[in-house]
C-alpha cells in the first residue's frame, strides 16, 4: 500500500500544477479552515476568505519553504485574510453585531453565547483563543501564525482568557438580575 | 492541527492545563469558559467551499503544469542534444565507407541517390525521436491527471 504523501510534499507537487495533489491538501484542510474563518469572523465573508486563501496559498506555493509546516503557512495566510477582513469592516459602518448568525440553522442562542463572547474579544486576542483551544494548536505554533514571538502568543492567550471569564461573569450576573 | 470541534471535556483539559501554566493568579474558571467556548456550533459546507474553491484554482493549475511541461522539455532536449554531434560523426563515418562499396558496384548516381535517401532516412529517425521527447512528457504528465470537469 502507497504510504500517505505529507503535507509538504503536496505542497511541492502542487507547484508543479498536480490536481490530484491540490484536491489532497484542500480535502485536508477543508474543514479546519471554514472553522477557523468561521469563529475567526464571526461568519462574514467566510466564503470570500476561503476561496481567497487557497488562490493566494496557490499563488505563493514557489516561495513556500519545504522545511516549515503546511499547516501553518495556510494558517497564517488566512488569519492575514481574516484581519484584513476585519479592517475593512472597522472602516465601514457596522451592521447589526451578529447578523452573520441569523437565519443559519444553527442553534442560536448557544451559539450566540460562545460567538458573542468571542466577538467582544479585541481581534488578536480572539484569533489566540480560537487557535489554542478549537483547533488545538501548541503556542510555537501559534506563534507562527500569528506572526509573533511565543511569549506574545502567552501573553494575549492569558489576556484573552480572563477577558472571556469577567464577560462570561457579567453576562452571567445579566440574566440573573432579568 | 485538529480539524472537528473539540467537546467540553477536551475544552476543559486544555484550558486547566494553561490556567496551570499561568499559575494560581489566573482567577478563572475554567468549566465555565469549556461550557461556553463548546456551545459555539459551526454549520458551513466546508465540501461546497472546497469544491467551488478547486474550480477557482484550475486555471492557474493548468498554467503551473503547461511551464512545468516547458521547462522538462528544454532539459530533456538539452540533454539529448549532448550527444548528437557524436552521433552525426559516427552516422558520416558509417556513410563514407558504405559508399565506396556501394559506388563501385552501382553507377555514380544511384550510389548518391542511396547516399541521399539515407542520409534523409537518419534525419528523419532523429527528428521523431526529439519530437517524441514533448510528446511523451505530456502524455506522462497528464497520465495524473482528472481531465477538467465539464
Amino acid at each position: 500500500m502507497e504510504a500517505m504523501a505529507s503535507d509538504e510534499e503536496l505542497a511541492g507537487r502542487v507547484a508543479r500544477g498536480d490536481e490530484v495533489a491540490v484536491e489532497e491538501l484542500v480535502g485536508r484542510y477543508s474543514r479546519a479552515l471554514a472553522h477557523l474563518i468561521e469563529r475567526h469572523t464571526g461568519g462574514r465573508d467566510v466564503e470570500d476568505i476561503y476561496q481567497e486563501t487557497w488562490i493566494r496559498a496557490l499563488g505563493a506555493i514557489d516561495g513556500f519553504d519545504l522545511q516549515r509546516k503546511f499547516s501553518s503557512w495556510i494558517f497564517r495566510i488566512a488569519v492575514n485574510l481574516c484581519r484584513d477582513s476585519h479592517r475593512r469592516r472597522a472602516a465601514r459602518p457596522q451592521a447589526t453585531e451578529d447578523s452573520a448568525l441569523v437565519g443559519r440553522g444553527i442553534d442560536q442562542a448557544a451559539a450566540l453565547d460562545a460567538a458573542s463572547l468571542l466577538a467582544r474579544l479585541p481581534v488578536e486576542q480572539r484569533e489566540a483563543i480560537v487557535l489554542r483551544y478549537y483547533h488545538d494548536l501548541p503556542e510555537s505554533e501559534m506563534a507562527e501564525v500569528m506572526g509573533v514571538a511565543r511569549g506574545t502568543v502567552k501573553s494575549r492567550l492569558h489576556t484573552a482568557l480572563g477577558k472571556l471569564a469577567v464577560l462570561a461573569q457579567d453576562d452571567r450576573d445579566g440574566d440573573k438580575v432579568k | 492541527m485538529n480539524d472537528r470541534t473539540p467537546n467540553e471535556q477536551e475544552l476543559r483539559r486544555r484550558l486547566q492545563r494553561d490556567l496551570g501554566e499561568a499559575g494560581a493568579s489566573a482567577k478563572v474558571d475554567a468549566d465555565l469558559l469549556a461550557r461556553i467556548l463548546v456551545a459555539s456550533p459551526i454549520a458551513v459546507d466546508d465540501a461546497g467551499m472546497a469544491r467551488r474553491a478547486l474550480g477557482g484554482m484550475r486555471p492557474e493549475l493548468a498554467r503551473r503544469r503547461s511551464a512545468d511541461l516547458h521547462r522538462q522539455v528544454l532539459v530533456r532536449v538539452m540533454l539529448a542534444v549532448v550527444p548528437l554531434p557524436f552521433v552525426v560523426a559516427y552516422a558520416v563515418y558509417v556513410l563514407r565507407a558504405l559508399y565506396v562499396p556501394v559506388a563501385a558496384l552501382l553507377t555514380p548516381d544511384l550510389a548518391a541517390y542511396v547516399a541521399v535517401v539515407h542520409i534523409m532516412l537518419l534525419t528523419l529517425l532523429f527528428g521523431v525521436t526529439y519530437a517524441a521527447i514533448p510528446m511523451m512528457l505530456s502524455r506522462s504528465g497528464n497520465a495524473g491527471h482528472p481531465p477538467a470537469a465539464a
